[in-house]
């Protein structure tokens, strides 16, 4: 008996070495990033300590310049309105696949699905071909295309697994009530996948405002930049001071710790769907 | 009854013609359009000049090309057997009986996945810095001063490094599916199995592991695609050097098609990329079939 407490007590203590361990791992970086963003300059004072004053002078800063908030605005529209996007369009074709027969339906859905499998890179020379074609290279409409498209094959895919778990006695009952199949997707079905959608828009939300690749080439100048492209052309341009430049990382990183600290379930939820995408 | 079927139709088209259309603009069509324009020679502005294939020709002996699609084979093996069991690792430690604050933990731990890579980029650039980095400070401190390197600036740890934060920011996710995965093992499994004698050891290896055996193929695929897919990590850290130490796929193409104006070239690399990650795709569905998890339906 003895043994067994003893082997209990070493067990949960490493146990928790671990879990300290990686949570050093992994929580140092940005313990790193919030202490050099608040110190004036960064050799003020040692990398282990904290500032020698807690100085906001680099936020202020940054927020000074102007161009700061229009990367958060163009981020913040292309995002949404990318997003809004993406879950009804999504929904609506998950709703046809789920919900209405036609000849080339799985060749239809396979299609999307291989989307899965598509690298942007290999997309990218034509679109960038395509979006200069049609006017709208370096305005903040040239991403919105790309963002959609991109993210669909994986929100279809889930949602239509979703749908396909719904129970098609409810639609029938409506039909017979005289409900048109618009009526059944926008009373019925949509209310019934609330919580897979509220998920994905958090999933797409991440990926979209992170993405880069594609505002890297489809934008140029200052007034058109998301926060990710800003944030790696102020760096460029600022790469001696440091604390200035992790003021801008931190700043930009922010809103999403913000939408994690009040969304946390949702959040995680809709990261853990991409593993579903077997 | 036909009214209805009228109405059924209306809506198909009418519900799926905007998603097809986005999608087949700027994911579908692009790639037969890459494939074209890979017999050409173009700068992206003057008329394009017919080369047929030599711009394939090239690519077989180009050892930049080839460098590249060795590190990203590098990175792919690296993610798989560092990130995937390190996630698993993860997974098991949050639902072990005795560790407590799990939550706290959880939270945590999820916190890389959600930063843009720009921002991780930048952010280990200065953690890795040789002078004022908190790596290499942190070997001083511990006494070993000698392994203190250039991390990102040496050709030998470049990569190596490049992967460290690879796996930083993407082992979460891997602990997310497991997790999800292990929460769904039916604990009286468990409990019959220790009825039975057997030790935490065993249950592992005869209960859990064929219960996640699917999602851990799934959970491979995700690394090995995801790797080949990688850029903005790399473009943020080392644009692919030093000396195309760190050069991919994803980082060449983009250098040969808007710094040096190839889009021809640039074209025929990107197609390449689509036939690797395609084709490993494809062999991963392959694999699927005889998974756990092919009872999933399309």
């Amino acid at each position: 008996m003895r043994e067994y407490v003893v082997r209990k007590y070493v067990w949960t203590c490493s146990l928790i070495v671990i879990a300290i361990v990686w949570l050093v791992f992994t929580g140092y970086p940005l313990i790193f990033l919030a202490q050099g963003s608040l110190k004036e300059r960064f050799f003020e004072s040692g990398i282990w300590e904290l500032p020698k004053h807690f100085a906001f002078s680099n936020y202020a800063k940054i927020f000074a310049s102007g161009l700061l908030y229009r990367y958060f605005i163009n981020s913040i529209m292309i995002v949404f309105i990318s997003v809004f996007l993406i879950v009804l369009l999504s929904s609506m074709a998950s709703y046809i696949f789920t919900r209405i027969q036609f000849p080339g339906k799985r060749l239809l859905f396979i299609l999307f699905v291989s989307g899965l499998m598509i690298p942007i890179h290999s997309t990218l020379i034509p679109v960038y071909i395509f979006t200069n074609k049609i006017g709208i290279y370096d305005t903040i409409w040239a991403l919105i295309g790309p963002y959609v498209a991109w993210n669909l094959p994986l929100t279809i895919f889930i949602l239509t697994a979703f749908m396909q778990d719904l129970p098609k006695e409810l639609d029938d009952a409506a039909a017979i009530d005289g409900c048109s199949p618009i009526g059944i997707y926008w009373r019925i079905v949509l209310p019934l996948c609330k919580p897979a959608i509220v998920a994905l828009t958090m999933l797409n939300f991440i990926f979209c405002w992170n993405e880069f690749l594609y505002a890297l080439i489809l934008v140029s100048s200052p007034e058109s930049r998301t926060v990710p492209l800003g944030i790696y052309t102020y760096q460029g341009q600022f790469w001696g001071n440091i604390s200035l430049v992790m003021t801008v990382v931190m700043v930009g990183v922010l809103p999403m710790l913000v939408v994690y600290a009040f969304l946390k379930k949702q959040v995680i939820r809709g990261m853990t769907f991409t593993g579903l995408k077997g | 009854m036909t009214s209805i079927k009228r109405a059924k139709l209306i809506t198909g088209i009418l519900f799926m013609t905007p998603s097809l259309v986005i999608y087949s603009l700027y994911m579908i069509i692009p790639v037969p359009y890459a494939l074209y324009l890979s017999f050409f020679r173009w700068n992206g502005i003057s008329p394009k000049i017919l080369v047929e294939i030599s711009n394939w020709g090239r690519i077989l002996v180009d050892s930049v090309f080839r460098k590249s699609l060795l590190n990203s084979i590098y990175i792919g093996v690296a993610c798989i057997f560092l990130q995937v069991p390190l996630g698993l690792f993860i997974a098991l430690l949050l639902v072990a009986k005795h560790l407590k604050g799990k939550k706290v933990f959880q939270t945590v731990y999820v916190i890389p996945l959600l930063l843009s890579a720009v921002a991780v980029g930048i952010l280990w650039k200065f953690y890795l810095d040789p002078t004022f980095g908190v790596v290499n400070n942190f070997l001083l401190t511990v006494g070993l001063p000698n392994l203190r390197r250039p991390w990102l600036g040496d050709t030998s740890t470049a990569l190596f490094a490049v992967i460290v934060v690879e796996v930083w920011q993407f082992a979460p996710l891997y602990m997310l599916i497991f997790g999800a995965a292990l929460s769904e093992v039916p604990q009286h499994l468990y409990e019959a199995a220790v009825i039975d004698g057997a030790s935490s050891l065993e249950c592992f290896w005869h209960i859990t592991i064929p219960l996640i055996r699917g999602v851990y193929i799934t959970a491979t695929t995700i690394a090995l695609v995801g790797s080949i897919k990688m850029f903005d990590l790399v473009w943020v850290m080392t644009e692919g050097g030093p000396s195309r130490a760190t050069e991919l796929m994803a980082t060449y193409m983009y250098k040969q098609t808007f710094h040096r104006l190839e889009f021809g070239y640039g074209a025929t690399i990107g197609v390449a990329l689509f036939g690797i990650a395609f084709g490993l795709g494809i062999l991963w569905l392959r694999l699927m079939k005889h998974s756990v998890l092919s009872g999933q339906k399309v």
